[in-house]
């Protein structure tokens, strides 16, 4: 008996110390997630308080404008990158033709392009005094009134700005989903008399439908977050009526509220696909995959074939990049200027230390989770690791408004109290800091690492830690031998995509940036709108190359992910 | 009548593997098994029966009519075949009626539903009407992916390894259901299996191939006790080998006389390979017969596998009756059972 108690007392020890881990775990875990859910709670709560006239106000005037506009502008890019995305999906995907390979990646390409820069320089192009519009002058000896022009600056522009980048998104996951398909399935449908337009529209289109619903909805959702572009052509969308209820008005309350209306679009679209989805799995039946035979296609179709891949990369990357590389090369100034590294250094500051913490939280969350899986309140985490992960879907004006509300209210209260107990005033203490715009990064993009970091993890299964145990390598040490190795990448792709989103970010970086505080894509935009095109090109080129670095991540990715398929003959 | 006729067929394969077929028919109303090891292009002359591929040379022709070669193809989707995957390849995104109804569209919707409901009851689906693939066992589902074929009448059907993805209890009860459905509906089929038993228990008549080529063809029996080569001979059963010398008498081995009708060719020494139930096993008398001692024998139930050591030291497997079992380390008698013994030539 006495010989067994030492072991006794070290399982005991190892059981509480394993106890108090998670606890601290799921404290920690449920802390970060209310911390992130504040924003949200906030633009929900403000529903209910009462906004007065305003509200009168608003709806009178400029409210059905805003609806309109916006369901205009996420009617037309939903319909742009639905038809773009999924058409070339499917070609690189099930047909060979000259370039296909080249085609397959360069299709990401325009996920480099942030909507705001691309409507810059199509404005700079296109415009009455850009290059096209002159050269036709000079050509034909027009004057201003002899000719018509489709005009960019308008709804119809911005629709084409948005789908052109924003279609990868849609691409990105029809093609995931048109290489994970039973090729079997496919081949059935053909006996079964479909020709091959049949066995697309009857077999794989049903088949990718959720993941095609899926990209869908993250295109809708940037579109409904889209700021710039909106605001640069002049369009009133929500997300603009927000930047001025609560900057022009000064309505705060009206803001949320508008806020509020704009997240429940974005709720009801992800609600609308999952009823429709209804009782139908659209798990593939089988274990078993074919290898793709990719049918080869000639003549005219081919070149139809190759036309309509160039083209979105040619329109959505190519032009507008070659455009902003002549404009900077052209003025040299734009980013051979005292401030330019100065603008640099603080986008790539923001951006690391964003990407940083990002990670380092993400890290917490899913370790905490996995440390108690099998605890009774392993729902209550799972919740809070959702709730945590919902911020992406916020646009950034919202998520400026659910910021500024509640810090702005904090600091009104310490001030106060500051004042009253020692008749000193503490000023903004939470308010356009850093802080708060770092804040403000890590609940939007929080999702991106945590679902990166999330998915190299369950890599690890429980039977690998339990190897590693039975040779003794535990805590710590199993950690760094058995975790890291096998996540690093995948670490390193968490931080990288977190970074660019940050260098790209404009909207709640244009409001809760503190005073005098500038990085490279809010000095594109002001350069922008002061029509000083070309001073924008520099910061503008600087973002796409960056953007550029996640393209090819992807790409590489996407090409392994064909299960059965070898990562060389795919990519 | 023939349903299905291939012949002077050459096709490479994705993987560049050549498939050579001279002629193989498939007789109306019966169930035509293509054998073999796997890559020996079995499924890529399924495939090409589907018309899912073109083959680069030979001629196909389904119910007389020609359907490939000579610079005419007629596609997947106007040839009117059946088609059966192994892992069913069922529409997860439709029901089971609709699964089954897929390939019925040039019809009124009353027809439609009449044909698919037929079906559904022949094969006892009814109750699975309205459920999704993923609602259904594996059987259940094999079953479906069985109605969705048959369902346009299909000219022949086609079945890729239909069985494997069930486990060994399911699998004999839904092979016989399906060989009596095939039957039943005077289905013509050709079905694709590497499992020589399965070939054995369902097929009418057999294809063996090996290397893209046809190594022999006909009744499940003929195949198992006249095989032409040590390669059918040995793919359809175990098979012992054992080393023979020829002798004015006839080729002597370690196991007795052999009175192959081949014998006569042979001078010298050869291999002969026979069955384990050729081997019968008797207590020792006192002739001179050859002779065996017991290694160990297994129970089977029904019968069981004796090893025995030959005085070379050689050890071949015979097959016996359970109630026949010897002992371990007993000598026993061997006589053979001279029609299973095979001679090939060298």
């Amino acid at each position: 008996m006495a010989a067994l108690e030492p072991t006794q007392n070290l399982v005991i020890r190892k059981t509480r110390s394993r106890g108090i881990l998670s606890l601290m775990g799921s404290g920690l875990s449920m802390l970060v997630a209310l911390f992130i859910a504040i924003p949200i709670l906030v633009v929900f709560g403000f529903v209910f308080v009462p906004a007065g006239d305003i509200w009168a106000h608003l709806a009178s005037t400029v409210l059905p404008l805003y609806l309109v506009n916006t369901l205009i502008l996420a009617g037309g890019v939903a319909v742009l990158v639905l038809s773009i995305g999924v058409s070339t999906a499917w070609l690189v995907t099930m047909y060979e033709f000259p370039g296909r390979r080249y085609f397959s990646w360069a299709l990401f390409l325009p996920l480099a392009m942030p909507a705001y820069i691309i409507a810059y320089t199509y404005t700079g192009m296109f415009d009455f005094a850009g290059p096209v519009q002159t050269y036709l002058r000079d050509l034909f000896g027009w004057s201003r009134q002899d000719y018509w022009f489709p005009p960019v600056r308008t709804i119809g522009g911005a629709i084409l700005m948005l789908g052109l980048v924003l279609y990868p998104y849609v691409y990105l996951v029809s093609r995931a989903a048109f290489l994970e398909q039973s090729i079997c399935a496919l081949e059935v449908g053909r006996t079964l008399g479909r020709n091959s337009w049949g066995v697309f529209r009857e077999i794989a289109l049903p088949l990718a439908r959720p993941a095609i619903v899926t990209g869908l909805a993250l295109a809708l959702m940037e579109t409904l977050s889209d700021f710039g572009t909106v605001q640069y052509f002049a369009v009133d969308t929500f997300t603009t009526g927000i930047y001025r209820t609560w900057l022009g008005l000064g309505e705060p309350a009206a803001a949320a509220q508008l806020a509020a209306m704009l997240m429940g679009f974005v709720f009801l679209l992800v609600i609308l696909e999952r009823v429709n989805r209804g009782a139908r799995k659209y798990y593939h039946t089988t274990g078993r995959y074919q290898k793709i035979q990719r049918a080869p296609i000639t003549g005219y179709k081919a070149a139809l074939a190759c036309f309509a891949c160039f083209a979105p990369i040619f329109f959505g990357f190519l032009l507008p990049t070659g455009w902003l590389l002549n404009e900077s090369i052209s003025h040299p100034d734009s980013f051979l200027n005292t401030e330019f590294p100065k603008l640099a250094l603080s986008s790539i500051t923001v951006a690391a230390s964003a990407s940083i913490l990002a990670l380092v939280i993400a890290m917490l969350l899913v370790y905490g989770n996995r440390l108690s899986g099998q605890q009774s309140n392993s729902m209550v985490r799972t919740i809070c690791l959702r709730i945590a992960a919902m911020g992406y879907a916020i646009p950034g004006p919202v998520l400026a408004v659910g910021i500024l509300i509640p810090f702005g209210f904090v600091d009104n209260a310490v001030d106060q109290f500051a004042r009253a107990q020692l008749g000193v005033s503490t000023g903004l203490i939470l308010s356009g800091t850093l802080f708060a715009l770092m804040f403000a990064y890590i609940v939007r993009f929080l999702a991106v690492s945590l679902n990166t970091v999330e998915g190299s993890v369950e890599k690890i299964t429980p039977s690998m830690a339990q190897a590693a145990r039975t040779m003794g390598v535990t805590g710590f040490r199993a950690l760094f031998k058995v975790h890291v190795p096998i996540i690093s990448g995948s670490l390193m792709t968490a931080m990288l995509l977190v970074f660019v989103d940050v260098m790209k970010e404009l909207p709640a970086t244009l409001i809760m940036r503190p005073f005098g505080f500038e990085t490279l894509a809010v000095r594109a935009y002001e350069m922008a709108s002061d029509e000083r095109l070309s001073e924008a090109a520099g910061p503008s080129i600087a973002i796409v190359l960056v953007g550029i670095i996640p393209v090819i991540i992807l790409s590489r990715a996407i090409g392994r992910s064909r299960p059965g398929q070898k990562s060389g003959e795919e990519s | 009548m023939s349903k299905l006729i291939i012949s002077d067929l050459l096709h490479h394969n994705s993987e560049n593997f050549a498939v050579r077929i001279d002629h193989l028919e498939a007789d109306a109303g019966k169930i035509l098994c293509l054998l073999g090891p796997s890559g020996c292009g079995k499924s890529t002359t399924l495939r090409l029966a589907a018309g899912l591929d073109n083959p680069e040379a030979g001629n196909i022709h389904i119910n007389g009519e020609h359907v490939a070669g000579d610079g005419v193809f007629i596609p997947a989707e106007d040839r009117h075949v059946g088609l059966v995957f192994q892992d069913y390849a069922l529409f997860p995104h439709l029901t089971v009626l609709g699964n089954i109804q897929f390939g019925l569209r040039k019809m009124k919707a009353k027809a439609r539903r009449e044909i698919a409901e037929n079906i559904m009851e022949k094969l006892d689906l009814t109750a699975f009407s309205d459920k999704y693939p993923h609602m259904l066992s594996g059987g259940e589902q094999q079953r479906v992916a069985l109605a969705r074929a048959l369902a346009p009448n299909p000219r022949i059907m086609l079945l890729d390894e239909p069985f494997s993805g069930l486990d060994v209890v399911l699998r004999n009860r839904v092979r016989d259901e399906t060989v009596a459905i095939l039957k039943e509906t005077g289905t013509t089929a050709l079905l694709v299996t590497h499992d020589p038993e399965e070939a054995m228990r369902m097929a009418d008549k057999i294809v063996l191939m090996k290397d893209g080529r046809i190594e022999q063809q006909g009744t499940p029996a003929e195949l198992y006790s006249n095989p032409k080569s040590e390669f059918v001979a040995s793919f359809l059963g175990d098979v012992n080998r054992v080393s023979a010398f020829a002798t004015p008498e006839g080729l002597q081995s370690e196991i007795g006389l052999i009175l192959h009708e081949n014998a006569k060719d042979i001078t010298g020494d050869c291999e002969i390979l026979v069955r384990p139930e050729a081997i019968r096993l008797r207590p020792v008398n006192n002739d001179a017969g050859p002779t065996g001692r017991v290694l160990q024998s297994r129970n089977l139930g029904a019968y069981c596998l004796v090893d025995l050591e030959l005085p070379s030291g050689r050890t071949i497997v015979a097959r016996a009756a359970t109630i026949l079992q010897p002992e371990d380390n007993q000598i026993c008698a061997i006589s053979l059972d001279q029609r299973q013994v095979f001679l090939f030539p060298s």
